[in-house]
């Protein structure tokens, strides 16, 4: 498909725009007290951040190996296979894999919901999260600690102060949440459902840096993103409009009657629904924006039970005629104006092509192929937006099974697949480490500090840093771990019954990426078994010289980073 | 493809005819420049001060009845030989901080210029906004998605294909540096490397390079993280000792910063652009005036941070520049919690050899009520693309600023600096090569 000038552009946004930077200054942010724009908001054009169509062309290298059928699709519709996972799907069957996945209201998640014990803020209301965990007196911070410098100060090293000994302020509702979704990315039964809820979170995006959304995410988390990732786009269209947390981040809180701001109104469109050519103009920003007036929340503080729920306050809504993508909205509206647009959103074409595209580019290509994107868009406007059957289009069609090597893993699927494909055992206390590593590999989870949420193509993710950093968390997982997390390489080694270096090579290779090498690759991975005075043998030297080198490799090569 | 000529496209078809840094990321190496260009200018280090620095307690407008009128707590007493809270004359109406007293020697040998009431046109005063605005060099329009720095490598005339050609100090890379021409995003010098045994990292590295070879994007960045860790590794063989008796602030990541770019400048590298971050400057509260808050720390930081650099470099000061900013300054009037709020027209302070210093640039728009800009913030009257524009042109040698700032045109040089004389003789790409040294075993 032939770029236009315009898609070249936008593009280039998205790929140039390493969502790095952004997260750096998102990380020192923290400490930042946001106030409202000026008092006079110019409407503003952040649009070419992400929605471009086409952001990159992988052209996966020619010397990429195609997976089994099973091992390529749980490499796509899962964080990464386990040890024994594909051999258990390809006797259950595929497709009745996939209808399994499809359910994730049936699979017994116990293991993971006891996990998740450890974390007592992602079941609290609003209101129980600003009680709970209230916001530290200036005079409780630490003084004279070196200025934060963005990017500068190396991860965070949660580990050094455990949990227990933690001021309980919002900070901790974020590790919690954080921490909590990488868990469940590793360890959770239905992990398409989870690939989902990673999915939605950043189409519907929200930084926790931004005042009381460190503690409304949760919810939003909870009550939007996970209550309705396989429902209908409606719902959860709905819910996120009259999330708090939404309300808070997109400034909604603050649209009143005569002063609408129209932060909400212009990404609920470009971002959320109609996307950037999906056929609305500056009026239509404004007359949504109008209709949105009075969506706001109850103050935080000193409403006890109430305290930051979403309310519609109808002194502060425009009951004016408004027009919305050509349709009459009628004077003496109240909350129904909203759920009007909404109505008009969810149900526009505009909004069931970029449904699928954007679900499409998730799960089958960077480069989405039309054909299949048009389908996707059918069966939305088919199903009234039925997500569960969109995803069925997609993992039933052939384009998804012909697309391996056609997208790169994203830090969190690089980091989550190693400690899947490792089987690594982390008890919820030891967990603090994870949240740094994933912040050092470039993906602080809900630390996107703009409403596009992180980009989900190739040219976003590899940089230099990036790389480094996904070398050397290979390194440290292949050598046992570190603190927290333990892998063990040598069981699987040992039950191997390697007889050869390229024996021990072709092992691994398939434990962790499920598919061959090329020749040339496989050979130089055999080559650094090789390569120095120990000899081939599996006892205790040759396991700890060369083994975690071996098993690192693989991890850091190139072959691994496509998937 | 259908094509109405909305606003937001005008724009961007402006942008696409402006041309050439509308490349597609995937063509990450395209050469603008003749082969075996050598860059001609200076190295530019550009220092960010996150959060919104208070331009007006850093210069003080010391001759401004309306300034202490409107800072009962936090104002800089006016000058005064004997009071060392006082701020430091500099031309008779604005005066240092007294915690930026390293700058005066700098200013004296006139290596060091100050720009007042500077900053971007764009009203935001959002952070976010303000900074990416900044970044981009692009105040208000935010469809163009590369960073200024990253425009100025893709138009300059030059080939070095070092990897610290463009370095951003951080794990991350500053949005300024956004584009199709790699650069190096550097936390630290000495931590980039890989992790482990010793006996094996060297043989794990050997087989990385071996399996990165290929001439996709991927395998590409993959050989630019290789060299980057030997030629750092051959850096780091010794420990690194400051120049001319430098003394980097203590315990400060923005000292260690520019103590690393030092290093990385002297080892001859083909560094040609350093940004370096320093954060900390949304002093809402606890501000304080000459001393005791906030800002008195960071000014010291900064200032003693830039002193040992400037000291540091030595005689190779006359082939660098540094640049600071920040995205806007704060209110003229102090808030009730000794602290000030966002506001706009801020300080940008200008070093290096080829700086005519030793003078504050800039119209001076005032600060009574009729003069201030938006809610109460010093207005802005020399736009950051000139200040920065000028250095481009006479420091960095390149004369393509319709393209590194699109859209503005309307050029006001402040002559703050002098125009290159000599070119400078980087390292070609064969000694890079030879830089590469072995890990230790």
């Amino acid at each position: 498909m032939p770029l236009t000038r315009r898609q070249f552009l936008i593009g280039a946004a998205a790929t140039a725009g390493t969502g790095a930077a952004a997260v750096a200054a998102a990380e020192w942010m923290k400490g930042l007290d946001e106030q409202p724009a000026s008092a006079t908001p110019m409407p503003r054009d952040n649009t070419s951040y992400s929605t471009g169509p086409v952001t990159w062309t992988p052209t996966p290298p020619a010397n990429i190996q195609p997976p089994s059928e099973v091992a390529f699709a749980l490499t796509r519709m899962t964080f990464g296979p386990k040890p024994g996972d594909v051999e258990r799907v390809a006797q259950l069957g595929l497709d009745n894999y996939i209808e399994q996945q499809l359910h994730p209201e049936n699979i017994d998640d116990s293991a993971m919901d006891k996990m998740l014990e450890a974390f007592p803020s992602l079941k609290m209301s609003i209101a129980e999260l600003y009680e709970n965990y209230p916001q530290p007196k200036p005079q409780d911070k630490p003084k004279n600690q070196p200025t934060p410098v963005p990017g500068a100060t190396p991860a965070p090293k949660p580990t050094e102060v455990p949990k227990a000994m933690r001021p309980k302020g919002p900070q901790e509702v974020i590790y919690e949440l954080q921490t909590s979704t990488l868990l469940r990315a590793i360890y959770s039964e239905r992990q398409l459902y989870e690939l989902m809820v990673d999915f939605w979170s950043n189409h519907f995006n929200i930084y926790v840096g931004k005042e009381g959304d460190k503690w409304m995410k949760t919810v939003d988390d909870r009550e939007v993103i996970r209550k309705h990732a396989l429902g209908k786009f409606k719902d959860l269209l709905t819910a996120s409009a009259k999330s708090p947390a939404m309300l808070e981040y997109l400034d909604n809180r603050v649209s009143v009657k005569g002063k609408p701001n129209e932060n909400y109104a212009r990404e609920i469109m470009e971002l959320h629904t109609l996307s950037v050519d999906g056929g609305y103009t500056y009026p239509d920003i404004q007359n949504v924006a109008r209709a949105f007036t009075g969506w706001t929340i109850v103050p935080p503080r000193g409403f006890a039970g109430q305290a930051g729920e979403y309310v519609f306050n109808a002194k502060q809504h425009d009951t004016d005629a408004k027009i919305v993508l050509g349709v009459q909205i009628p004077a003496g509206g109240s909350e129904s104006d909203g759920m009007k647009v909404i109505d008009l959103l969810a149900n526009h074409p505009s909004t069931a092509k970029f449904i699928a595209l954007k679900l499409v580019r998730r799960f089958v290509s960077d480069t989405p192929p039309q054909a299949l994107v048009d389908r996707v868009a059918q069966t939305y406007q088919k199903t009234g937006g039925d997500i569960r059957e969109m995803l069925r289009t997609i993992l039933k069609s052939d384009e998804f099974k012909k697309s391996y090597g056609q997208k790169v893993r994203r830090p969190i699927e690089y980091f989550a697949g190693m400690l899947r494909a490792l089987d690594v055992k982390i008890g919820p206390n030891d967990a603090d480490i994870l949240r740094g590593v994933i912040a050092q590999l470039g993906q602080p989870l809900f630390q996107w500090p703009t409403p596009d949420g992180y980009p989900d193509v190739y040219g976003a993710w590899i940089n230099t840093n990036g790389l480094l950093s996904r070398w050397n968390v290979a390194l440290n997982l292949a050598q046992a771990g570190g603190k927290g997390i333990q892998a063990d390489v040598k069981t699987p080694t040992l039950q191997s019954n390697a007889k050869s270096a390229a024996d021990l090579t072709d092992f691994w290779v398939n434990h962790l990426l499920h598919r061959a090498m090329s020749n040339e690759n496989r050979d130089k991975l055999v080559a650094y078994l090789n390569n120095g005075n120990i000899p081939f043998a599996l006892n205790d030297q040759f396991l700890r010289a060369k083994l975690p080198g071996l098993v690192a490799l693989v991890m850091a090569s190139p072959d691994y980073q496509y998937r | 493809m259908e094509f109405t000529m909305s606003r937001r496209n005008l724009l961007k078809s402006g942008i696409i005819a402006l041309g050439s840094f509308a490349w597609p990321a995937w063509m990450p190496r395209v050469a603008f420049a003749a082969k075996d260009e050598q860059p001609k200018g200076d190295t530019l280090v550009c220092i960010f001060q996150r959060g919104g620095m208070d331009g007006l307690n850093a210069v003080v407008p010391h001759g401004e009845k309306a300034y202490y009128a409107a800072r009962d707590q936090l104002a800089i007493p006016q000058p005064k030989v004997s009071d060392a809270k006082a701020a430091i004359d500099l031309d008779g109406f604005f005066g240092l901080h007294p915690n930026l007293r390293p700058f005066k020697e700098i200013y004296d040998a006139k290596q060091l210029a100050i720009v007042q009431a500077a900053g971007s046109p764009d009203p935001s005063h959002s952070h976010f906004d303000a900074m990416d605005f900044m970044e981009r060099g692009t105040p208000g329009e935010k469809a163009i998605p590369t960073g200024w720095l990253a425009r100025h490598m893709q138009t300059a005339a030059s080939s070095n294909k070092s990897p610290f050609r463009a370095i951003g100090m951080g794990a991350m890379l500053q949005a300024s540096l956004r584009g199709p021409v790699p650069a190096t995003a550097l936390a630290s010098i000495a931590q980039f490397h890989l992790n482990g045994n010793t006996q094996e990292i060297a043989k794990f590295q050997q087989s990385l390079a071996a399996l990165y070879q290929g001439d996709n994007f991927l395998d590409q960045e993959g050989t630019q993280t290789l060299d980057a860790i030997n030629m750092l590794a051959k850096v780091t063989q010794q420990k690194y000792e400051p120049a001319n008796g430098a003394k980097y602030p203590d315990n400060s990541n923005f000292g260690k910063a520019l103590m690393a770019v030092a290093q990385l400048i002297k080892s001859e590298l083909g560094v040609e652009i350093a940004c370096v971050d320093i954060g900390g400057w949304d002093t809402h509260a606890g501000e304080g005036g000459a001393d005791g808050g906030e800002l008195p720390r960071l000014l010291q930081e900064f200032a003693q941070g830039i002193h040992a650099f400037y000291s540091d470099m030595g005689d190779r000061m006359q082939r660098v520049t540094l640049v600071s900013m920040s995205e806007f300054g704060r209110r003229l009037l102090e808030n009730n919690s000794h602290g000030t709020d966002h506001g706009h027209g801020n300080v940008m302070f200008v070093m290096g050899g080829g700086i005519q210093g030793g003078k504050v640039y800039g119209d001076w728009p005032g600060l009574e009520k009729n003069q201030l800009y938006g809610p109460g913030d010093l207005n802005v009257t020399t736009d950051f693309r000139d200040v920065l524009g000028e250095i481009v042109k006479n420091r960095l040698g390149n004369p393509n600023l319709s393209q590194i700032f699109p859209g503005y045109t309307n050029f006001k040089f402040r002559n703050l600096t002098t125009p290159l004389v000599a070119e400078r003789v980087l390292p070609t790409l064969k000694e890079l090569a030879n830089v590469r040294v072995p890990m230790p075993a």
